[in-house]
């Protein structure tokens, strides 16, 4: 890449730029309170201004910076300018690529695993990638669902010993430490890992063009691409991947020009170096701090940073297709996630100040802690201007200030809807310049609206992290075809629809020559109920995709991948779980009963070491009440217990099969009379037809790989 | 547990089986059962063909019927599930026997090949292919590759702000990267922009 010095002068312009940008914004605000005069509450204000306004400067730079350097071709200085895109890889070196997942819609992630294992091997270069499936699954039916998943596809697509599942007994630190139990594994197996979520879909190519820039490049750790979302099918989806598909390309090209070799790491669909990740990405333990906690849940960006201050560097490729993910499909569901991100990101505050890091690194966890932190400022900021005005100090609204402000927030929308104008393709694939007009006004007018009830529902979250409990790590809710009701819209907005409209009467009584401008804030939490409800709407997402509103080009020109993804997994054979069937212990007693279940599990299991007597004892006891009582008598740690156990669940396999079914406890009966309906019916064969000679059994036919 | 070749009434495709054998010394309706049951796991396993299933279900029964006889006190289903599993687990010992895999492993992979549908009559077959046995044998269904174990360590979290507490020393280390020169630059650059301006307004 290029010399220190060129990096270090295009961050420092942009600095400048920055500067410059919020000097103006300082000196209008400053020239207006000093008209009336500086007290204390006004100096505060003040300075809230200047960390708001650098907010709002900074987004506003990265987009026209990107949009001018896209607009020239794209950025000279990226990492996958450095590879010709038709140059032919070489032999290339083991890479893992790894799925972490927690009670997540199993048949969902092993059709991604299947599109994407055959992507992979349509390049021709399949054989140097090893895919994994990380389960921390607490749920035991999508457990013995993932296993059952798992073998079956294996079976599919000849991917046994290609294709590896692993769960966790001790889910010690959520993800990065799945991860980490990965490494210290097989780790040094592979020289690269290739990080997915369980939503995240990449083309073969993708994959392969990855791991060809990584041994182009030996001293960079990490690749981050820019994963689109896609395949939305609610109001809210729909506008946050057309948001995404616009304007996204403006602001990363933008962060790519000051950040380079120092890019941000989103924890997926990212390859990473194996050998520096683990000598230097192992995640400390926070020191204690209050309601913090100790354990980093947020660990992209500090292992970013840990591997930029090793030597290495992180870039961002910002200019690759074939990287997907979906989004939450609606707002409670994205604000669920928003909940742990954001507790996450307040633990990286340690790591401000912690020694040794690079500043641009400083930089992007500051600016991660502020994507939060920011709406309490905000909160602050509107709160303390009615005050002054109420105290006779000085009314902050100002038109020009406004006008200003509002340029900063469209410009990037408008300077992206003019890109997607101008490139004759992609406007075809958005449904043209009238549709992209539109739908960029009514995604601005969602905008207006959303910023507000996030603004609310973050300084929460942040209060929370500080003074009220753990975020926690529930599971992701990635589709919901129903979206909420209204009944969980309610409980989850009237808190700040009452607020909202207690606000804007104070207002209206007390300063009433404020209320025009505070309306502006306060209309989103006042509406946020049925807002909510609408843009979880199914219904509304796909009517306004056969209108042509929010289109994105994989919408109108799915690739391969994505057209793959969107057909449901269905088992060819055996497998009788799929999905986390319904029934609390659906999985358990399918693993008791079903030989292909039972033998699968047993065989995942690591055989018992040594077992206690006393242990033996418990099993032995846990086994009589599940097989006498049913599994009610027992409760879910029990249970696991059970499933945990090989010699336990084969024992009660053949015990259930090997006594009359009407010594049964009566679940058993029931579910064996559900399982016996479920089976295969028998057929007659030819007595030639069964009896099979050895010479027509063709190796190729019946050997799976190994 | 005796060996297959050994077993008092080994069975095999050459063996004379009466396959509606059905042994009258209990009660006929647990003899029934016994058959029912065993027909219901060989559904479970996927062998549908009912001719190979009702020449495992008479082998079976058969030698369900001699431990019968041996103890009439026995429940006949327990009894012929028993026989089942002897039977298949040693099936598996001799497919395996290289191989030190066990009888779970072995039927996993048998899944794995869908032996049972496509090739029903070597489902507990005396006579075992060479190629069949192959297949069987390279098919290991295995869920991680060989464990290449080594260390991860965190390194020690050095902070600022846990050492002293104190906004000097941290502002220090947040500013260290920053080459005093071009600071100097910006700064001034900044604040004439902002004196400037100012003049201007007033």
């Amino acid at each position: 890449m290029d010399s220190k010095d060129f990096i270090s002068d295009r961050r420092w312009s942009f600095v400048v730029v920055n500067a410059f940008l919020l000097a103006v914004g300082g000196v209008l605000m400053a020239a207006r309170i000093s008209a009336h005069g500086w007290t204390i509450a006004s100096a505060g204000l003040f300075v809230l201004f200047l960390v708001l306004q650098a907010q709002i400067v900074y987004g506003c730079t990265l987009a026209v910076t990107g949009w001018w350097l896209l607009r020239r071709g794209g950025d000279p200085i990226r990492i996958n300018q450095t590879l010709p895109p038709d140059s032919p890889p070489g032999p290339l070196p083991a890479t893992a690529i790894v799925i972490p997942i927690f009670n997540e819609d199993v048949g969902r992630v092993f059709q991604g695993l299947r599109v994407m294992y055959e992507s992979l091997h349509a390049t021709g270069h399949g054989g140097a990638f090893d895919f994994f499936i990380l389960s921390d699954s607490a749920d035991l039916n999508v457990w013995i669902a993932e296993e059952s998943a798992w073998f079956e596809l294996c079976k599919q697509v000849q991917g046994f010993g290609r294709i590896f599942y692993r769960k966790r007994r001790v889910t010690l630190h959520h993800k990065s430490g799945n991860v980490a139990d990965f490494c210290r594994r097989w780790g040094t197996s592979y020289r690269y890992l290739i990080v997915l979520d369980a939503d995240s879909i990449m083309t073969g190519s993708t994959f392969v063009r990855l791991v060809n820039l990584m041994e182009k490049h030996p001293r960079t750790g990490i690749i981050q691409t820019f994963s689109r979302p896609v395949l939305g099918q609610s109001l809210f989806q729909r506008l946050n991947q057309f948001a995404a598909h616009t304007y996204g390309p403006l602001f990363v090209a933008g962060a790519n020009f000051w950040q380079l070799d120092n890019a941000g790491f989103y924890g997926h669909n990212a390859i990473i170096r194996v050998k520096p990740f683990m000598q230097f990405c192992a995640m400390p333990e926070l020191p204690p701090s209050g309601k913090l906690g100790t354990r980093i849940l947020s660990h992209d960006t500090v292992e970013a940073a840990l591997i930029r201050q090793a030597g290495y560097e992180v870039w961002s490729e910002y200019d690759l297709t074939g990287s997907y993910e979906e989004g939450p499909p609606h707002l409670p569901a994205s604000l669920q996630r928003d909940r742990r991100w954001c507790h996450g990101n307040m633990q990286h505050i340690w790591f401000l100040f912690a020694r040794g890091l690079t500043m641009p690194s400083r930089v992007n966890i500051l600016i991660g802690i502020m994507a939060y932190a920011g709406s309490p400022l905000w909160l602050l900021f509107l709160l303390f201007s009615p005050v002054l005005f109420f105290g006779g100090g000085v009314p902050v609204q100002n038109t020009f200030l406004f006008v200003c402000a509002m340029i900063l927030l469209l410009t990037p929308k408008l300077l992206a809807a003019q890109r997607l104008i101008s490139l004759p393709e992609q406007r075809r694939a958005a449904g043209g310049t009238f549709k992209i007009v539109l739908s960029t006004l009514a995604e601005t007018i969602y905008s207006m609206l959303l910023a507000p009830i996030l603004m609310l529902y973050y300084t929460q979250f942040i209060w929370s992290s500080f003074f009220g409990g753990s975020a926690g790590w529930g599971r992701q809710k990635r589709t919901d075809e129903d979206g909420p009701s209204w009944r969980e819209c309610i409980v989850a907005h009237a808190a700040h629809t009452v607020l909202a409209v207690a606000a804007a009467v104070v207002v209206g009584w007390r300063a009433p020559m404020m209320l025009p401008w505070l309306l502006l804030v306060l209309f989103g939490p006042i509406v946020s109920i049925p807002f909510s409800y609408f843009l979880a709407s199914n219904r509304l997402g796909l009517a306004s995709r056969r209108h042509g509103w929010f289109m994105i080009p994989e919408e109108t020109q799915p690739p391969w991948e994505l057209q793959q993804l969107q057909e449901p997994f269905a088992p060819s054979t055996g497998a009788r779980v799929v999905n986390g069937e319904a029934g609390e212990d659906f999985g358990l007693g399918q693993t008791v009963l079903d030989p292909q279940l039972n033998s699968l599990h047993v065989s995942l299991l690591h055989e018992r070491q040594q077992v206690s007597l006393r242990a033996h004892e418990q099993l032995t006891t846990l086994c009589d009440q599940l097989l006498r009582n049913g599994p009610s008598a027992l409760s879910l740690r029990e249970k696991r217990t059970l499933l945990w156990d090989a010699d336990a669940m084969l024992s009660m396999h053949r015990r259930l099969w090997g006594s009359p079914v009407a010594q049964w406890h009566e679940w058993w009966r029931e579910t064996f009379q559900n399982y016996l309906e479920r089976l295969p019916q028998p057929v007659m064969q030819s007595r030639n037809q069964g009896t099979v000679h050895s010479n027509q059994l063709h190796p190729d036919q019946a050997t799976h790989a190994v | 547990m005796k060996p297959l070749a050994n077993h008092p009434a080994a069975f095999s495709p050459a063996t004379k089986l009466n396959e509606q054998f059905s042994p009258t010394s209990a009660i006929e309706s647990d003899w029934k059962e016994a058959r029912s049951q065993l027909k219901a796991y060989l559904l479970a396993l996927h062998l549908t063909d009912s001719e190979q299933q009702e020449r495992i279900i008479a082998a079976v029964i058969q030698q369900a019927a001699i431990k019968f006889a041996q103890n009439p006190a026995a429940n006949p289903t327990v009894l012929a599930m028993n026989e089942f599993h002897a039977i298949s687990e040693q099936w598996f010992g001799k497919i395996l026997a290289s191989d030190g895999r066990d009888a779970a492993l072995g039927l996993l992979s048998c899944f794995a090949l869908d032996t049972t549908r496509k090739w029903p009559a070597l489902f507990l077959a005396d006579e075992i292919p060479a190629h069949f046995q192959h297949a069987v044998l390279a098919c290991e269904v295995r869920s991680a590759p060989a464990l290449k174990v080594s260390s991860m360590v965190p390194l020690p979290f050095d902070n600022t702000l846990q050492d002293a507490m104190s906004l000097p020393t941290a502002l220090g280390e947040l500013t260290k990267n920053l080459s005093p020169s071009l600071a100097a630059k910006a700064a001034a650059f900044v604040l004439s922009a902002f004196t400037l301006l100012t003049g201007k307004l007033r």
